[in-house]
This record gives C-alpha cells, sequence and structure tokens, in this order.
C-alpha cells in the first residue's frame, strides 16, 4: 500500500512541477517589475546608466518558442510570419475607394477602411515577387481612422525566399540574433522617393547585405523589412532637389542571424550592419 | 513405591494446575481435533455497503445543505417561491365550475434579490403596495386577440434635441416607472447602420489571428463566410404597463438606464392619458399609446456623460440619468453595512445619482422621483395604480399601433424572420465595404513567374 502511495505521489509531483515552475517564474516576472520601476527612477536621477537595465526572466517556455521560430525561420517549404514585409503607411480614405465609388457614410468608414485593407496591401506582392521571394500573402492588417479621416494603413506579407538563407550550426549556446538597418540612421542621406522602385531597391540592397552575413555566418534571414511613408513639410523639402515628391520612403531591414549568442559576437554583429553602405 | 509416590504427586499437581480432579478420568472429547479459529485478515478490511452508503449520504447531505445556505446568502428569496391562484392569460368567459376545475395549474411568482435590486421574473407584476400577483389577477386576453405577432401601424419618432419637456399641469397625476432592465423579448428589430457597422468592424479585428491562420496553412482554408465576425441582433424587449388610477389624468414618465425597450401600456376603463415621457439610453418606443395623446423622450447621452464613478454625484441641470434609490433589500446594501468595497461603492453611487436625478425630476415634474413611482433592477409588467375593480383586456403589440424610435432598420417578425433579414443587411453591409466582393477578405496567395 504505501508503494501506491509513494507512486501517487511521485506523480501528482511530476505532474504539478510545470505549474510550480510558471508560478515562480510569474513571482520573478512581477519582482521584475519593481526592480525595473527603481531603475527607472534612478535613470531619472542619473544614479545609473541604460546598461544597467534589469533583464527580464525568461519564461521557461521560452525554449519552446525559440525553437519553433527557429525552425519556421529555415524552413523553406512554406510562408510563415518569420519573414515578412511589413507596411505601417499614411494614406487617404479615397485611395481605397474604387475609380467612381461614392464616399460612403461617415460610421461605415473605419469598417470598409478595415475591410478593404489586406486587397490594398496586395498590391505590393509583385514588388515582394520582384526582389525576395517568388510567393507572396498578406497575413495580417490593420487600420486605424483619424477623426479627419486620415487612415493609418499596417500590415504583413509573407514570402517564401529566393534568396539562400545558409544553414544554421547545429551548436549549443547558438541563438538567432537580430540586427537592424535603417535608412533614417545618421549619414544614410535624403530619403529616396516612396515609390515602387525604390522599395525593390531597397529589398535587393536588403539580399545583397544578408549574402554577405551569411558568407561570415553561415546563414543569413531578412526576418523583416519594414516599409513607411513619411510626408516631408515644406522646410523639410528644402533639403531636397526641386520638385522633389513629398512622400518619402523610410525602409529598415532586419538581419536574423543564428550565431553564438555572447556580448561580443552580438556587438561584433551590430557593427558589421552598421557598416553596411547606404542603399 | 516412593517413586509410584512422587509421581502420583505430581500428577496431583499437574491435575491441579489443569483444574481437574487428581483421579479423573481422561476427558474423551481430549482426543477429538479441537476446532480451529478462524482470525479476521486484518490486511483485508471488511467493506460494508450499509456503512459506505451511510457515511457518503451524510457527506453529500453535508455538502448539499452548505451549498443550498450559501446560495440562499447569495440570492435571498430564491428557494421561497410563492404560489398564486391561476386566473391569468385564459379566455374572459362565464366563470364556471368545470372551468374551474380544469382551470392549468398555478404560475409562480418568481421576485429574486440582485445586487442592485430586485428581478421580477416572467408574469410577475411590479406594484405600488409590493403584494405579490401574477398578471393575470389585473387583466385578460381576449379571445379576439389579433392573430400573429405584428403590429397594426408602426410611426417613427426622434428624441427631444433640447433638455425640455412639457411639465404637468395642475389636476394631473405624476406616475413613473422606472428600471433597468427587462426579461421579455419582442418581435420588434430596431437598430442602425453604424450599430451594424461597429458590430462588423469589431469581427474583422477580433479575427485577425484566425485569417493569418488560415492564409498561412494552418487552419483549414475557408473562403469569406461574413457570419463568422458576428451580427448585430437589435432586438427590443417589452415592458407591459397596466395603468388603474382612474382619479386624474396620468401624466406617465417612464425611464430606463438602459434602452431598446417598447412600453406596452394597458389602460383600464375610465383611465385617462395626459401625457408620457419616455428617458432611455438607446432605443425606445410606445404600443397602445390612446390616439391623439401627445409623448417625448429624451436620450440620456445627448445631455449626461458616460457614467464612471463619481460622474454623477453633482446635481446639476439635466442631469437625467434615472438612478434607483437604493434599498435594504439590496444584496449590495447588505454587503455594504459590513465592509466597505465595491459593493460600498456601488450604494454611494446609487444614493448620490438618486439625488441628483432626483433634484431634475423634481424641477421638471414637480414632484419628488419617489413619488407614484415603482422601481426595480428588472420587471415584465407593473402595475401604476390599485388593483382594478375587475380584469380588463390586455392588449399585446400585435394589433396595436407602435412608435419606435427612428431607426436606419425596423423589422417585425418572428425569430426567424428576424434572423433572415437581418444576415440579409449584414450581408449586403459587407460586400458593400469590401467593394462588392467578398473573397477579397481573404485574397489569395500571389505566385512569382519562376515557379
Amino acid at each position: 500500500m504505501m508503494k501506491w502511495y509513494l507512486g501517487a505521489g511521485l506523480v501528482a509531483l511530476l505532474l504539478i512541477s510545470p505549474f510550480i515552475y510558471l508560478n515562480v517564474w510569474g513571482v520573478r516576472a512581477t519582482l521584475w517589475m519593481g526592480a525595473d520601476e527603481q531603475f527607472q527612477a534612478d535613470l531619472a536621477a542619473g544614479k545609473t546608466t541604460a546598461d544597467q537595465a534589469p533583464e527580464f526572466p525568461t519564461s521557461p517556455l521560452q525554449w519552446l518558442q525559440d525553437r519553433s521560430e527557429l525552425k519556421a525561420a529555415f524552413n523553406l517549404e512554406g510562408m510563415n510570419k518569420e519573414r515578412v514585409v511589413s507596411f505601417a503607411i499614411d494614406l487617404t480614405f479615397d485611395e481605397l475607394l474604387a475609380d467612381g465609388e461614392d464616399m460612403p457614410d461617415a460610421e461605415l468608414i473605419p469598417l470598409y477602411a478595415e475591410a478593404r485593407a489586406p486587397q490594398y496591401l496586395m498590391q505590393f506582392c509583385p514588388e515582394i515577387l520582384n526582389s525576395v521571394g517568388n510567393k507572396c500573402i498578406v497575413i495580417s492588417s490593420h487600420v486605424s481612422v483619424a477623426k479627419d479621416g486620415a487612415v493609418r494603413l499596417s500590415g504583413d506579407l509573407a514570402y517564401l525566399p529566393t534568396y539562400d538563407l545558409g544553414v544554421p550550426a547545429d551548436e549549443s549556446g547558438y541563438d538567432l540574433l537580430t540586427s537592424i538597418e535603417s535608412n533614417t540612421d545618421k549619414g544614410q542621406g535624403l530619403l529616396p522617393e516612396f515609390n515602387p522602385t525604390t522599395r525593390v531597391e531597397f529589398m535587393d540592397h536588403a539580399v545583397g547585405n544578408c549574402a554577405k552575413l551569411r558568407a561570415e555566418y553561415g546563414n543569413c534571414i531578412l526576418s523583416d523589412i519594414r516599409f513607411g511613408n513619411d510626408t516631408l513639410s515644406d522646410y523639410e523639402l528644402r533639403s531636397y532637389p526641386e520638385n522633389a515628391a513629398p512622400v518619402r520612403l523610410k525602409a529598415s531591414a532586419w538581419y536574423s542571424v543564428y550565431m553564438l549568442d555572447s556580448p561580443e559576437t552580438l556587438q561584433k554583429f551590430h557593427d558589421t550592419v552598421k557598416g553596411f553602405e547606404p542603399s | 513405591m516412593s517413586s509410584n509416590n512422587n509421581q502420583n504427586s505430581f500428577q496431583e499437581r499437574l491435575a491441579r494446575l489443569e483444574g481437574k480432579k487428581p483421579n479423573a478420568k481422561p476427558d474423551p472429547k481430549a482426543s477429538e481435533p479441537k476446532p480451529t479459529l478462524e482470525r479476521p485478515d486484518y490486511s483485508k478490511p471488511k467493506i460494508s455497503m450499509v456503512r459506505q452508503i451511510q457515511v457518503w449520504g451524510f457527506v453529500i447531505i453535508v455538502l448539499l445543505l452548505a451549498g443550498a445556505y450559501l446560495l440562499n446568502t447569495a440570492m435571498p428569496g430564491i428557494f421561497s417561491p410563492k404560489v398564486a391562484s391561476l386566473e391569468s392569460a385564459g379566455t374572459e368567459t362565464e366563470t364556471t365550475a368545470n372551468e374551474v376545475e380544469n382551470a392549468a395549474p398555478p404560475i409562480a411568482i418568481s421576485i429574486v434579490q440582485s445586487d442592485q435590486g430586485a428581478i421580477y421574473g416572467a408574469r410577475t407584476v411590479l406594484g405600488f403596495d409590493g403584494a405579490d400577483a401574477v398578471v393575470g389577477d389585473f387583466v385578460f386576453r381576449s379571445q379576439d386577440a389579433p392573430e400573429g405577432k405584428n403590429p397594426t401601424t408602426t410611426a417613427e419618432f426622434e428624441f427631444n434635441s433640447a433638455c425640455e419637456l412639457r411639465r404637468p399641469v395642475s389636476g394631473e397625476n405624476v406616475m413613473g416607472v422606472r428600471l433597468a432592465a427587462t426579461g421579455q423579448v419582442s418581435d420588434v428589430a430596431a437598430f442602425d447602420k453604424g450599430e451594424m457597422a461597429r458590430k462588423l468592424l469589431s469581427g474583422l479585428q477580433v479575427s485577425t489571428e484566425f485569417r493569418r491562420s488560415i492564409r498561412l496553412g494552418e487552419t483549414e482554408e475557408r473562403k469569406s463566410d461574413y457570419t463568422q465576425l458576428g451580427q448585430f441582433d437589435g432586438s427590443m424587449n417589452v415592458v407591459d404597463v397596466l395603468l388603474t388610477d382612474a382619479s386624474e389624468p396620468v401624466y406617465l414618465v417612464l425611464q430606463t438606464r438602459g434602452g431598446r425597450i417598447i412600453w406596452n401600456l394597458h389602460m383600464a376603463p375610465g383611465v385617462t392619458l395626459a401625457h408620457v415621457v419616455m428617458i432611455a439610453q438607446g432605443k425606445v418606443g410606445l404600443s397602445g399609446l390612446p390616439n391623439g395623446t401627445t409623448f417625448e423622450a429624451l436620450r440620456i447621452s445627448d445631455f449626461v456623460e458616460p457614467h464612471f464613478f463619481g460622474a454623477d454625484d453633482e446635481p446639476r441641470d439635466c442631469m437625467i440619468r434615472p438612478w434607483r434609490k437604493p434599498q435594504p433589500n439590496w444584496i449590495a446594501w447588505q454587503k455594504a453595512q459590513n465592509s466597505p468595497g465595491l459593493q460600498a461603492n456601488m450604494i454611494e453611487t446609487f444614493t448620490k445619482g438618486y439625488a441628483a436625478y432626483d433634484r431634475w425630476y423634481q424641477g421638471a415634474f414637480g414632484v419628488s422621483a419617489s413619488t407614484n413611482t415603482v422601481a426595480a433592477q428588472s420587471a415584465d409588467h407593473v402595475l401604476l395604480g390599485p388593483k382594478p375593480p375587475e380584469k380588463f383586456q390586455y392588449r399585446p403589440i400585435a394589433g396595436n399601433d407602435l412608435v419606435v424610435i427612428k431607426s436606419d432598420f425596423l423589422i417585425v417578425g418572428d425569430l426567424a424572420t428576424r434572423r433572415a433579414q437581418t444576415a440579409q443587411l449584414h450581408s449586403e453591409m459587407m460586400q458593400a465595404a469590401l467593394g462588392g466582393d467578398l473573397t477579397t477578405l481573404w485574397p489569395d496567395a500571389m505566385q512569382g513567374e519562376s515557379q
């Protein structure tokens, strides 16, 4: 009888141990909130520096998520959200209407905008097919409509890469690390015009840089290429050639490499990306 | 010889020890095998079924009683429904002994207390004196009741644009009904394009992850079916208001913090209705209004900001949100006596809100908000006045004239009819929102030429 009790106790302990572990993590996360609040206060008072920020405790299930993300990132059999081209652009509502279509009642505009967002984003697929991928689909979209009718449209397009991803090394201590190159960084010069040609050029530029990283690290993925538009004021346009279009392209490329996860290697990675020639 | 003597003395001692006589003859039964005693096996306790039933039965009864006690504490009165005699909803004929004997089974009166007051169940009437009664105690349904459920005519009206109402004149008896909700559903649905659009938009926004998983092939692919996004219901509820005070023309004030109520008026013989005022948030309507009787309505949100804790505490002009005065039999009131907290805040909100509302009410109608007014959390039937000397005719919405606040869509019909028409309206709106093609909600992947 004692053996049965012991066995049942062990099984129960096995079953509840993940919950105990999660609760311990939950307590640690709560303690982190307090530590972070204190850190922010100290930072504001000049008593500490940004690099001393307390680290958020890793979730006990993070390794599961990391493995599935890693697998998806290098999977060439299908599209997924680990490799996307995302857009966050401002437009006017009538750009979502068909030619000759009447403006709907004001109370219907948010519904119309949200409903038409996926089809509007599909117009960017030909550019993606022209540079980074050979299959493209809209996987998310969202719209917010301001009171003056201005529309902010954002969305992600997943694609199947045509560029070589490389092979992730089978080593311990490795992780998928990301560094970002943006055309709004210092020294990048004037923003290009917001049009299909400049967007394709930026994507080609990112593919080229990814190839350089792959030569060094054995692999590279463009986990995200982000496009946005910025309408410059007359004052800002003074820096641009005469008759320059006011709507300019803001773009960033997110390079993800599976490499040794250490402060030194990460810093070297960032330095490499920072050293890329502007697009 | 001595050895024999020694042996005999030994035998004698032995016999004494064994309690036998020294020269007793041996027990003939001694040679018989002794019966072996069966010792119980304590490693395997014997299970008595009777004892098991006794023990577990006791445990279950204790648990049930504890649960009933806790439920009764949370909702007092839930276990004490009263039974009234029937005489309701049957046809008006000469009462005969046979008819009494064949009467339907008694209807239970249902009044359940909640945090914010009494909830009067189906057929139970909310009246002045709180006497427990069912609607059939006061009205009868005529044999000539119209078939179907559609009103005779429908008309629309609009809320007042200003916070002004016709004042009662001398000789008019101001009477009121104040409810938070009702549970009786009508066959009328009224709603606007904006309400439909917001519902569809909300469905689009919450379905983002679902649509992503479909597009990535993680979930079985389905082409757009907008009905997955949800539909706006728009059904109106109905409250029967039985008016029995014939002493003076009645100035009737019908109040609810919510909306979607059709006030169905039933007047006993001799009752005169001078004017009707409705105060509500959202859709509201009137049925059974006598020809020539004037009416008007105020929408709460036109004059009062959305409520948050403390917002309605200050008396001010046009504070028309109809708070009810808290009563000692409210559960929140009782809980608030024991400890501060959510219920205490709730009672404070109702107390101060009622005081502010009462101030406006007195200014608008000349009497306190409690005068000649019945109030509850929820009720389907309300009696304003004394018990009538005899029953009078109940008039359902079907066959009555109906006036409803102006709406983009007004659908009258049974549930199936309303659902079909509502679904059709949603489909048309979604199709227009998508530019005519429902499949654009789920665009197919685009392939490159190289593949």
